[in-house]
């Protein structure tokens, strides 16, 4: 069984073990796991300065970690391949690559490296998103280039598709185009996704699986259909801070001495003890609530 | 607004470096006009006094005191008329000051006040200028002898001169003032490419254009008619190298035979345009005095030879400045370069990375040495062929120094500021030392004891070549051990 896990964890689309790094000191990475499964879409979470970024760009080798290693299609992502590159597209937070060529000459060369590349799909969604082809890259407002170069990512048909806050410049119908793009691309062709956000929305929308990574540290990870069945709210008055579980995803103690934990079920499905004593209040997290109570 | 928070404002227009170097430029120029007062005498005097006080001030008033219009514009655009009128109340207390100066130094009269806003207005003048003009000013000083030869005009100590002075000025006032409010109008963040005025440029900070070099603005900025064809015939996973000049950008762009035939014309131009005004100029003038042609044409030579020699330094500092952004940014060029199949892995990769990267730039030394070529063969008829041998050590020297920095900004190991400095430094000394000592030794009136120097700096370049291979090994060994060429370390 373990060597069956071990199988299909070297050929995951995408896998880190034990990433860690630091700038200048201060650690950014702090040995994070975290494997794809094929075909997933997976939410990557969390506040500014986080380490999301960070984390894509270690487990896509753009960037050499102080430890730990990352690999795609079971390659070492500091050394692909050509094949296994031709399998991936990655749209980086804010792109602007080749801003001396006009998005008309931009797919042109780069469609030549990929042997897969829609033609057709990057000139009507071109026409679709009403950007002019021939206007130079640099003349482009942040949103038309963030959907320029997700139109270079999708074209190139990938397998894994790794998108660092994709709607950040996107105005919201951009941003619907987008995701329903990336949801028929999972359904359809099975293309496993890996895209950080703030925006939690997105995350409901089209996500399979969240992952939170606070501080370097990836905290939790679960199918988004199950966070609000797995995760709560637990709150205990001040005389019963005393019985809190010893672990918990976040706690925060309030001014009149209450505690506000984020728990989770155990293997039983059962809260922690704490919740069946009189006073104490489980409350159920949306997403959004549940990102917020970790995060703070 | 007191008098004392009207001599402050100035401080905030500018960074602090560019403040710093227009006051100590126009303090030389004024410490120069009198010492000159106190040695010369009559025309002579004033001439010298004005012209060395009128170069400080051009410089002050063209990149320091003109820099007020920026936040002038700022604070128009941000309803804030206080601000924009203590602004304005600044530049006329300090433009009073600036007329009021000189008639401290011994020998200038009132009837110089005329001469001085001349020069006072020029300096705004020239700072808001569209770019494109500042071309033609290579050809202003030749122009402007030939006139007032031709023309007769009066030279600028007589009285004459005063009055003509300043008419003159009022007129470039009136100008300068309907620039500078249209300006004020359409605010300081506006960017119309070559139409827009050098002042623009002072927001850019200290090292001016220089801080924009890589940046998408200078893209943003050139009209589209401007836009070089780019030829990416044959660049893919076929031609790596061709491929990697696409991504690389700037000079390394590989672009099609009609762009390059424009701007080798543009580059042709812009050298004929100084040529055929000394031309004209030996023209209308040619009184078959072979001294003064001939001075003329050593003078031409020596601009020639010193912009070939000044090239090797702008050249890597060019690369270093362009590249060094391309490397720096996470979102752009290095990540598509790092994903993209066909190109190729291995060591094999890194060379054809490293091959691109330095290609351009040494196409570009070997150029400056192929126009320093027939300098030196027309100087060596003259037997100064120890300048020669100096001349060629530059372009050498400052090849080697671009290929060092490039080889460690690719292979990882970037040179901090500190250190690049320090090289520039060391480098722009030689430079200086190459141009001047064999000058002073062997010119027209030779300095003896500059012939003992001479051996030092064939040996100083050699030591600076021999440094630099040093630090090319270091940039090549740490290229080798990079899992790949485009990972951020």
């Amino acid at each position: 069984m373990n060597a069956m896990l071990r199988e299909n964890e070297s050929t995951a689309p995408l896998a880190a073990h034990g990433l860690a790094h630091c700038y200048e000191g201060s650690s950014v990475l702090a040995g994070v796991d975290l494997v794809l499964e094929p075909g997933s879409v997976l939410g990557l979470v969390g506040r500014n300065g986080a380490g999301k970024s960070t984390l894509i760009r270690a487990m896509l080798g753009l960037l050499q970690p102080l430890a730990g290693e990352a690999t795609i299609f079971g390659e070492p992502a500091l050394g692909l391949s050509d094949a296994t590159k031709a399998r991936i597209a990655y749209v980086p937070q804010q792109p602007d690559a080749l801003p001396w060529l006009n998005a008309r000459q931009m797919f042109d060369f780069v469609s030549r490296f990929y042997p897969r590349w829609d033609k057709d799909f990057a000139k009507s969604t071109l026409e679709r998103w009403q950007i002019q082809p021939d206007k130079l890259m640099a003349k482009l407002s942040p949103g038309e280039r963030q959907r320029v170069d997700l139109i270079r990512a999708l074209a190139s048909q990938p397998e894994l598709l790794v998108l660092d806050e994709p709607a950040a410049a996107l105005d919201p119908v951009a941003r619907r185009e987008l995701l329903r793009e990336v949801a028929l691309r999972a359904g359809e062709s099975g293309t496993t996704v890996l895209f950080s956000t703030h925006i939690v929305s997105d995350l409901e929308r089209v996500a399979s699986e969240v992952a939170f990574l606070h501080q370097g540290r990836l905290l939790m990870r679960c199918s988004v259909d199950e966070t609000k069945e797995r995760y709560a709210r637990l709150w205990l008055p001040a005389r019963m801070s005393a019985a809190a579980p010893a672990i918990s995803l976040s706690r925060r103690r309030h001014d009149d001495g209450s505690l506000s934990l984020v728990v989770e079920r155990d293997a039983q499905g059962q809260w922690p003890e704490a919740a069946q004593l009189a006073g104490a209040r489980v409350d159920a997290l949306g997403l959004e609530d549940l990102f917020v109570e970790i995060a703070e | 607004m007191n008098l004392w928070q009207l001599l402050r404002t100035p401080r905030y227009w500018t960074h602090a470096s560019l403040r710093w170097i227009a006051v100590i430029v126009f303090l030389l120029g004024t410490a120069a006009a009198t010492g000159w007062s106190l040695y010369a005498t009559g025309d002579k005097a004033v001439k010298g006094v004005l012209l060395f006080y009128g170069v400080g001030l051009v410089y002050l008033w063209s990149f320091f005191f003109s820099a007020g219009l920026l936040p002038a514009a700022d604070a128009r655009q941000l309803r804030l008329p206080g601000i924009e009128r203590q602004i304005h109340a600044s530049l006329l207390l300090y433009g009073v000051l600036s007329l009021l100066l000189p008639m401290l130094i011994p020998g200038i009269t009132i009837e110089s006040v005329g001469v001085v806003l001349l020069f006072l207005v020029g300096g705004v003048a020239f700072a808001l200028m569209p770019r494109y003009l500042a071309v033609l000013l290579a050809m202003t000083p030749s122009l402007l002898v030939v006139a007032w030869r031709r023309f007769d005009l009066p030279g600028i100590a007589d009285p004459r001169f005063g009055t003509w002075a300043a008419l003159a000025a009022l007129a470039l006032l009136l100008v300068t003032a309907w620039r500078w409010h249209r300006m004020l109008r359409t605010g300081s963040h506006t960017t119309n490419g070559w139409g827009s005025p050098i002042v623009l440029q002072l927001r850019s900070g200290s090292w001016g254009y220089w801080s924009n070099i890589g940046d998408n603005s200078l893209l943003r900025q050139r009209p589209d008619w401007m836009q070089p064809g780019i030829n990416l015939d044959g660049a893919g996973p076929n031609l790596p190298r061709k491929s990697l000049r696409v991504a690389l950008g700037g000079w390394y762009l590989p672009l099609t035979a009609r762009t390059y035939a424009g701007q080798i014309g543009l580059m042709l131009l812009i050298v004929a345009l100084p040529v055929a005004s000394t031309l004209l100029l030996v023209r209308l003038h040619g009184d078959g005095n072979t001294e003064s042609m001939s001075t003329l044409a050593g003078g031409m030579l020596g601009v020639l030879s010193s912009l070939a020699v000044m090239a090797g330094p702008m050249i890597c500092i060019f690369s270093l400045l362009w590249l060094g952004r391309r490397w720096r940014q996470a979102n752009a060029e290095m990540p598509l370069l790092a994903l993209l199949p066909g190109l190729g892995d291995g060591v094999l990769l890194k060379q054809q990375l490293l091959r691109t990267v330095l290609t351009m730039p040494l196409v570009l030394h070997a150029a400056s040495i192929l126009i320093l070529l027939p300098i030196m063969v027309s100087l060596s008829g003259n037997g100064d062929l120890s300048m020669l041998a100096f001349m060629l050590l530059t372009p050498l020297g400052c090849a080697g120094m671009t290929v060092a920095i490039l080889t460690n900004l690719v292979g990882g190991r970037r040179l901090t500021w500190l250190a690049n400095g320090a090289i520039f430094a060391v480098a722009g000394l030689l430079i200086l030392a190459s141009l001047l000592l064999p000058a002073l030794a062997e010119g027209r009136h030779p300095v003896p004891q500059v012939h003992a120097l001479m051996p030092a700096i064939p040996l100083a370049w050699l030591l600076f070549i021999g440094a630099m291979v040093w630090l090319w090994r270091r940039g090549w060994r740490g290229l080798m051990q990079l899992p790949h060429p485009f990972v951020s370390v």
